[in-house]
């Protein structure tokens, strides 16, 4: 009897630690692709998240759709966003150092943060799926439907961007970019177009991110900042530039955090994950299964 | 500079005077970080150091009764910490130094909250006073400000400059002429950190308290953004910086508390865009570029 409780809620942590995994998979890969294709460190990828939770949210308050439909939406237009800022403000930027590159996007986190507490308001908002009350009952495994549904929309996801990189033309011109930038330009690929696309894209993933955030749980304007520094992390542990390093650091992050929040208690939430990271970078300066920088 | 010595007698406003003491401590804490930017280190954590000094000083002040000593001490684990973190970012790239130092001032946060029967955790802790006056303070951070802004200065006329720079211009090249990264970089981090750490030991006595806040990313990014408006690596830099800093952080104090940092946000953007360099070196060449009747 104490074994059954005790297994169930181990693998009640470890759902729950998947499905932060899930979170953090969408992020990391968004800011993989960005760095992968366009070398660029975005800071402000945390602002992102929140507003594309906030786009959800208000798609689902004002115009009463299912939050997954506005999800699809809300990755649609934060996209777009992002290609705007691209366009803008990173364009400019891109090529100088890496450093401006990152203060650029400490300013936008700033704007970003400060003008959705202005507009939103600090009060945490959370999106009440149709679907949460139902929960199913896997033998000792209470899990609510939302989570399932979590789960099966970021491996979606994933699948599609995945086809997108390896199947499609455009796919192919992003892999291009990110191998060698100049070869690409030569072989005719419009890199700034690629640029701009892959921004946004990378973007839309933060979307989707963001909206499952603030489904499973609530978000204010602040909640951004930390999931963008641990995606960094996150990336760096799987490896600049190796997608699969994105998505198996993620999920591994997610359990890692959500257990020792568990066992720990949740001050240590933050530290844990960039304690590892430091650890790990001691060993191996290059991350786990990092492509050696230049 | 006498100006800003001159001027306090003169002021009996405590409000200015508060905001003239902040000037004066973001100028040097902007310098601190300066001097290690300008090794080719950007720290994104450097409220990690600020932190350990002000707590190292309020809790040697509490248990033991002494004030100045505490301040030193603070100054001196935090170069330690300086030092071990040197160590592991040496062989890093600049973006991984970032964030390791970052997580550093979080992981300091998060152990200043968990150790509370020590730390009184996230209520933190009534600092004694060090000074009786407003303006011994001002005078305290002016002095600091001056050490900070003149480590700078002697930097930047010495050999051991002269290294840093090529180490952040270019590591490897550095290498061939026969600087030893490691050893000037892990210098800059102990310089650095040492006048950070007295710095927040400062701080706290002219605040009155301290709390795991010290530690938030709000005390890692300001110098940083200082710094960076001001012109980096640069003399006048930090000073330009945050004086416009303070001077927008309290006058929009009035308007909207979020507006601020729209503002400081959108200014960050601005100038990295259209004065990369800052505000200092791009004012600098134009006004050469004036007097040169060539206009090259």
């Amino acid at each position: 009897m104490v074994l059954e409780t005790g297994l169930s809620i181990a693998i009640q942590v470890l759902v729950w630690g998947l499905i932060l995994g899930c979170i953090y998979v969408l992020l990391a890969s968004g800011l993989n692709l960005i760095f992968g294709v366009m070398k660029l460190v975005n800071f402000a990828h945390g602002e992102f998240i929140v507003l594309g939770g906030y786009v959800s949210y208000w798609v689902v308050t004002l115009l009463n759709l299912n939050p997954y439909v506005a999800m699809l939406i809300s990755m649609m237009v934060m996209g777009v966003f992002g290609v705007v800022i691209e366009r803008t403000c990173f364009r400019r930027v891109l090529g100088t150092s890496k450093l401006n590159e990152i203060l650029l996007s400490v300013g936008l986190i700033y704007i970003l943060q400060n003008s959705m507490a202005l507009l939103f308001t600090d009060y945490p908002r959370g999106i009440h799926s149709p679907y949460e009350k139902s929960i199913i009952s896997l033998g000792i495994l209470n899990l609510s439907l939302d989570w399932i549904i979590a789960i099966g929309v970021t491996v979606g996801i994933l699948i599609g961007f995945y086809l997108l990189l390896n199947k499609t033309a455009l796919g192919r011109a992003m892999r291009a970019t990110s191998q060698n930038r100049k070869a690409a330009m030569l072989m005719g690929i419009n890199v700034e177009n690629i640029d701009m696309l892959t921004f946004g894209i990378g973007i839309a993933l933060a979307a989707a991110a963001g909206t499952l955030l603030i489904i499973i749980t609530s978000i204010t304007p602040y909640a951004g900042s930390l999931p963008a520094l641990k995606a960094f992390a996150i990336i760096i542990l799987g490896g600049l530039g190796s997608p699969a390093g994105a998505v198996i650091g993620g999920l591994v992050y997610g359990i890692v955090e959500g257990a020792a929040v568990y066992l720990v208690g949740g001050t240590w939430r933050d530290a844990v994950g960039f304690i590892i990271l430091i650890l790990v970078l001691i060993v191996r300066p290059t991350g786990l299964f990092g492509e050696r920088e230049k | 500079m006498v100006i800003f010595s001159i001027m306090p007698v003169f002021i009996e406003n405590r409000y200015i005077l508060h905001v003239l003491v902040l000037i004066m401590f973001y100028v040097a804490y902007s310098s601190s970080w300066n001097i290690l930017a300008y090794s080719g280190q950007v720290s994104f954590g450097h409220a990690a150091f600020l932190g350990l000094g002000g707590y190292l000083t309020t809790l040697i002040a509490l248990s033991m009764n002494l004030l100045w000593v505490g301040i030193l001490v603070g100054g001196f684990v935090a170069a330690l910490a300086g030092l071990l973190i040197g160590i592991v970012c040496v062989r890093l790239r600049e973006w991984f130094l970032a964030l390791v130092t970052f997580g550093f001032s979080i992981i300091l946060e998060a152990i200043t909250i968990e150790l509370d029967w020590i730390t009184a955790g996230t209520m933190g802790l009534a600092v004694p006073k060090l000074l009786p006056s407003i303006q011994g303070y001002y005078y305290l951070m002016l002095v600091l400000a001056f050490i900070c802004i003149a480590v700078m200065y002697v930097l930047q006329n010495s050999k051991m400059g002269l290294a840093f720079a090529s180490i952040r211009e270019n590591e490897e090249e550095a290498k061939v002429t026969g600087v030893n990264p490691m050893k000037f970089k892990l210098i800059a981090f102990t310089l650095s950190t040492f006048l950070t750490g007295i710095l927040g030991a400062v701080y706290v006595h002219f605040i009155g308290f301290v709390n795991p806040q010290i530690f938030h990313l709000d005390f890692s990014f300001w110098p940083m953004i200082i710094t960076v408006i001001g012109g980096m690596g640069t003399l006048e830099g930090p000073i330009v910086g945050a004086i416009l800093f303070e001077f927008i952080w309290e006058f929009l104090r009035v308007i909207n508390p979020l507006v601020r940092l729209i503002v400081i946000g959108a200014i960050v953007v601005l100038v990295v865009i259209l004065m990369p360099k800052g505000i200092v070196p791009t004012v600098k060449s134009r006004i050469k570029q004036k007097g040169n009747p060539d206009r090259r």
